[in-house]
């Protein structure tokens, strides 16, 4: 028979048995990022994590982008106004598993860490979240006032709790499972990209 | 159960030189750059030293923070469930597959689920359960444990893992380019992460402030399987516990710097409820846990599975973690494992050389050195050393005690090192000697030596 609160009280009861005493809950510092670049050191880390980066002047400028860079994908879903896709949600995508065919995804960026490349999103920018996870190619588009520096700013503004589902994607998905060489493109996304808007 | 002889274990390992310089290569880059990584960042040290006692602070109030997280998980709409002991976890688990009537499942890489053997479990109950990390189906299809909790076939030539999975899943067998066999996984996951009726993972992170959890991955496997699938159970081990997100950053910085020396995982996952039309559980895990927290050693729950201390090992990068048959291998697997069975694992705390770099490179600061020490005088104490070196240490304790027996045993050992011929002292009868060649005997003792000099 289950019993999951029997379970509960022995752990609790066994933990207050044997725990060691109570020790002080530490300050946070503030950790500074220190730096006069934070694009630049986000382009670098971004890079390094493969990702592509780019510089566009505004959001209509974005559909030309992907003719030009992304010339053979045929499904592409946008979650971003002012971005065409041909692929909607409540259409053609209704389940998560949905999101297997298509083969471009642009989503907005909440903000960017330059410590690590990372671009914050959370299921209010994805939509449905698979649509960020199944795609082939990601295209992030980022303000570039929205970067911080180091994650401890980061965290501060992602305000956890808020979103039922928030991530930290740095790059596109990777593996070095086998001998340890790098590969891009293992179970998410084949190749993400980040368009930043001055 | 067999006491395990990790010297035993290893000596095939160790013997074959390509798995073993490739193995020690890869594991010693992965330092090299965490190295570099950690040197980067001026506050590095001062972050080793905060988030050790940050998890001492966590641990020692454990009750009040998991009682906290409780709350606020259930409230974000996520089933909490507590399990005292592996089979109860597994209980658990398996009973809400059944209500839902899973068949199909794709999991995330979980240190957790091995320990708790999850993945055996469900298989003899019916349950398809594909590990959606390439290194642990890997080690999944050659019905292998993980050799190393984040790279778990690193102990694997690309040969081996075209060979595998030409056997099961078809592809060409004379392709061994990691790019092609990653495809070849890719695609054969791909098909089912859109059919399974269930997604697992294990957890980084959990955050009693929040009541939430992180999970950190660099394939995108863990986040499809919980996203996708109308179900998603994750597994946590009930250490994992931090207060909240203040204390988060410093955590996600020092893990993946420590483990591959990378800045951070691909995918650095927060989940705070279910996803839309979807059904979220949560197993808290004891299995031995609250055992460990009453005891000296403690502080090795607050361990977070980056793996800096297998990569620094220079035993674990010669032997593999094979040869350990723990869940955990490496230096936290050698005064991990003994916790839970004295007799069986005996001999791992004598897998160290007493380097020390285990205790240097721990982003939490965990005394690997010292609880070496521990569960060596435990091994002792409860008579489970080896008869070989329980009588070596009897002589050698007498012989150190006795100033003439030094001695005379030093000019013993000038005089055999001088006239024992060299195919006799580099044979098999001379374990040192292995790799080893002996030292030049030099003309007299220290002692003749500083006698001398008193005198003149």
């Amino acid at each position: 028979m289950k019993q999951p609160n029997d379970a509960k009280s022995t752990i609790l009861e066994k933990i207050r048995a044997g725990k060691p005493d109570a020790l002080p809950r530490p300050e946070m510092p503030d950790f500074a990022y220190e730096s006069s670049d934070l694009v630049g050191d986000f382009v670098r880390m971004a890079e390094s994590f493969d990702a592509k980066t780019d510089h566009i002047e505004g959001i209509e400028a974005i559909d030309s982008y992907i003719k030009e860079h992304f010339a053979d994908v045929n499904t592409i879903y946008s979650a971003v106004e002012g971005v065409s896709g041909n692929v909607h949600l409540g259409w053609e995508l209704n389940r998560p598993q949905d999101a297997q065919q298509v083969d471009l995804t642009v989503i907005a960026g909440v903000f960017g860490v330059a410590e690590t490349g990372s671009v914050w999103v959370t299921t209010e920018q994805l939509t449905m979240n698979s649509l960020g996870l199944l795609a082939k190619h990601l295209i992030i588009v980022l303000r570039e006032q929205d970067l911080v520096g180091n994650l401890h700013e980061g965290y501060k503004r992602a305000n956890l709790g808020s979103q039922q589902y928030g991530v930290f994607m740095t790059g596109p998905s990777a593996t070095a499972d086998i001998e340890a060489v790098h590969i891009t493109g293992a179970q998410g996304a084949l190749s993400a990209t980040v368009l930043l808007l001055s | 159960m067999k006491q395990v002889n990790q010297v035993k274990n290893a000596s095939a390992f160790v013997k074959d030189s390509a798995h073993r310089s490739s193995h020690d290569k890869h594991l010693w880059d992965a330092r090299m750059r965490r190295d570099k990584t950690a040197a980067a960042i001026p506050e590095w040290e001062e972050m080793r030293e905060l988030a050790s006692a940050i998890k001492k602070h966590t641990l020692s109030n454990l009750d009040t923070y998991l009682e906290r997280f409780e709350e606020n998980a259930t409230r974000n709409g996520i089933h909490v469930h507590w399990a005292r002991d592996a089979e109860e976890h597994n209980r658990i688990v398996y009973d809400i597959f059944q209500q839902h009537g899973v068949k199909t499942i794709t999991k995330g890489k979980s240190m957790l689920h091995e320990e708790c053997g999850l993945r055996e479990y469900l298989a003899e109950r019916g349950i398809d359960l594909a590990e959606a990390d390439l290194g642990e189906r890997i080690q999944q299809l050659d019905g292998q444990r993980p050799s190393h909790i984040v790279m778990p076939a690193i102990h694997k030539l690309r040969e081996d893992v075209a060979e595998l999975f030409a056997e099961k899943l078809g592809s060409d067998p004379h392709n061994d380019d990691p790019h092609y066999l990653n495809k070849v996984m890719r695609n054969d996951m791909r098909k089912r992460f859109v059919k399974a009726d269930a997604g697992m993972s294990g957890v980084n992170f959990l955050l009693a402030e929040t009541g939430g959890f992180v999970v950190c991955t660099n394939e995108g496997n863990a986040d499809i399987s919980a996203n996708v699938p109308p179900l998603y159970v994750a597994s946590a081990g009930i250490e994992k516990m931090i207060p909240g997100p203040e204390q988060l950053p410093l955590f996600i910085r020092l893990l993946s710097r420590s483990a591959l020396g990378f800045a951070i995982t691909q995918y650095t996952s927060h989940y705070h409820g279910p996803a839309e039309g979807q059904e979220l559980h949560l197993v808290l895990v004891d299995n031995g846990r609250t055992d460990r927290l009453a005891s000296e050693t403690w502080e090795v729950l607050k361990c977070i599975r980056c793996s800096a201390c297998f990569n620094t090992c220079p035993v674990f990068r010669r032997s593999g973690g094979l040869s350990y048959e723990a869940t955990y291998a490496g230096p936290i697997g050698i005064v991990l494992e003994p916790s839970y069975d004295l007799h069986r694992y005996a001999q791992l705390p004598y897998a160290c050389t007493h380097c020390g770099s285990c205790g240097n490179v721990c982003p939490v600061k965990i005394p690997i050195p010292d609880y070496v020490f521990h569960w060596r005088k435990e091994v002792v104490e409860q008579k489970e050393d080896l008869l070989s070196h329980r009588y070596e240490m009897l002589a050698g304790s007498k012989a150190l005690a006795s100033e003439k027996l030094v001695e005379a045993g030093e000019k013993f050992t000038l005089a055999a090192l001088k006239h024992t011929p060299h195919a006799l002292m580099a044979s098999r009868f001379n374990p040192w000697a292995k790799a080893h060649e002996m030292p030049a005997a030099p003309e007299k003792t220290f002692r003749q030596w500083y006698r001398e000099q008193q005198k003149s």
